[in-house]
């Protein structure tokens, strides 16, 4: 078995036009026997992806940057406060300092807690491999095992001071995994929700887009909704977890939903 | 087949022999820093913890193949017996110590912490030791001992 260890997205790109490699970015999802079995592994840590940076009203985020990375830096803008929320209760303090966003992204694990943020904000994914290119995240997961031998080399997304987020979690202690996550972005103009965004993570499909609630709420002003009547017809299939039974779960994922949109409309 | 790299540890550079998919916390421990403890191999307990770059990371989480030319730092290369760091210092003066398996990483994690934030608010401490864990004390003493610690080092 061989390490390769490159330094430029084009040396990446020879690497992965062979097949049969391991990509390890921080490497904590990797099992020691997916290593003992690889011939090649392509370690990503001499890439110069450890960025996290604004360019006009755009984030970008190197595949390599930590999660604390991304804390420290993101932590400092208000409007991103759900996302580092949701980064600050992914793993433990080790851990977040060395598993790497594009890592994450790429694998979108249970413990992922910020698939729901970055989906809420229309994040945009650059792919090196066969497939290279840009591509929205919700098309990423949705079609993964097409990008089967790519690499995620940058996550982007975009900050509006117009929308207001909220993210919340459900898990059986503060250290435990997620069973389910919400997140809510809400965009108002003249009084109105111009556009709304909600996700909730865990369930049967890993994640649910709740489009029909979120058309419903389009040019309604927030006084004239009740957050208990519009997410009290909705129906999200959650699996039994340790966390609790999939009806259980599905109770809770519409509370913490109702919740987050009466806190949005207090912060209007 | 073996590989061969330059590691830095606690300052000085070993050239040491590992397998391809060898865990940081075994190389290390392989070669004499038993001071980093193999605790639970899946990167939950924190007994393992070592500085990389200054960053607490759990080692058996790391392959040593992956290190490079990072600085890696164990509980020893911050103070010993002979020359304690104040951190260690105001472990065993808090009662902090029982087993002493998990002190090596709650020693670093706490170097970790005040070298960012030199003033920990209670919630803070708990948030930077939230990757590591006692059997023991029930936390109390260690962070009575991160608060000693923070006034000792300002």
């Amino acid at each position: 078995m061989e390490w390769y260890r490159p330094k430029s997205l084009e040396e990446l790109t020879k690497l992965l036009s062979e097949d049969g490699a391991l990509i390890h970015s921080g490497g904590t999802a990797i099992k020691e026997d997916r290593i003992k079995s690889a011939s090649r592994v392509i370690d990503m840590s001499g890439l110069p992806l450890g960025y996290v940076k604004k360019e006009g009203n755009t984030w970008h985020v190197g595949a390599t940057a930590t999660l604390r990375d991304v804390i420290d830096v993101l932590g400092k803008e208000e409007c991103f406060n759900p996302l580092v929320q949701a980064l600050k209760c992914t793993a433990t303090t080790p851990l977040r300092n060395r598993i790497t966003v594009g890592g994450s992204v790429y694998l979108s694990p249970l413990w992922s807690n910020f698939m729901g943020p970055l989906l809420a904000m229309d994040a945009k994914l650059d792919v090196a491999g066969k497939l290279n290119g840009t591509y929205a995240y919700e098309e990423f997961l949705s079609n993964k095992a097409k990008f089967q031998g790519c690499v995620v080399t940058e996550v982007s997304f975009q900050a509006d001071a117009s929308t207001c987020f909220f993210f919340d979690r459900f898990a059986r202690t503060a250290n435990d995994y997620s069973a389910l996550t919400v997140t809510l972005g809400l965009s108002i103009k003249d009084e109105v929700v111009d556009e709304a965004k909600i996700v909730v993570t865990g369930c049967k499909k890993v994640y649910d887009r709740l489009h029909a609630v979120e058309a419903g709420l389009k040019g309604k002003s927030l006084k004239a909704v009740d957050p208990e009547r519009i997410f009290g017809d909705v129906e999200i299939e959650f699996a039994d977890k340790p966390a609790g039974s999939g009806a259980y779960l599905a109770e809770v994922a519409k509370v913490l939903l109702a919740r987050g949109f009466g806190a949005l409309a207090c912060v209007r | 087949m073996e590989m061969k790299a330059l590691f830095k540890i606690n300052k000085k550079a070993y050239e040491l022999e590992f397998a391809p998919n060898a865990k940081l916390l075994d190389v290390l421990r392989d070669n004499g820093f038993t001071e980093v403890k193999c605790g639970c191999r899946e990167g939950f307990c924190g007994a393992c913890c070592v500085l990389l770059d200054g960053r607490l990371v759990n080692s058996c989480m790391i392959y040593a193949a992956s290190v490079g030319e990072k600085e890696i730092t164990t509980v020893r290369g911050i103070g010993n017996t002979l020359e304690p760091h104040p951190i260690q210092e105001a472990f065993v003066e808090a009662g902090a110590v029982q087993c002493g398996f998990c002190t090596p990483g709650m020693v670093l994690a706490t170097y970790a912490l005040l070298q960012d934030n030199p003033n920990p608010t209670e919630e803070e401490i708990k948030q930077a030791l939230d990757g590591n864990f006692c059997r023991c004390t029930g936390y109390v003493k260690i962070i009575d001992a991160v608060k000693l610690a923070a006034k000792k080092v300002r």
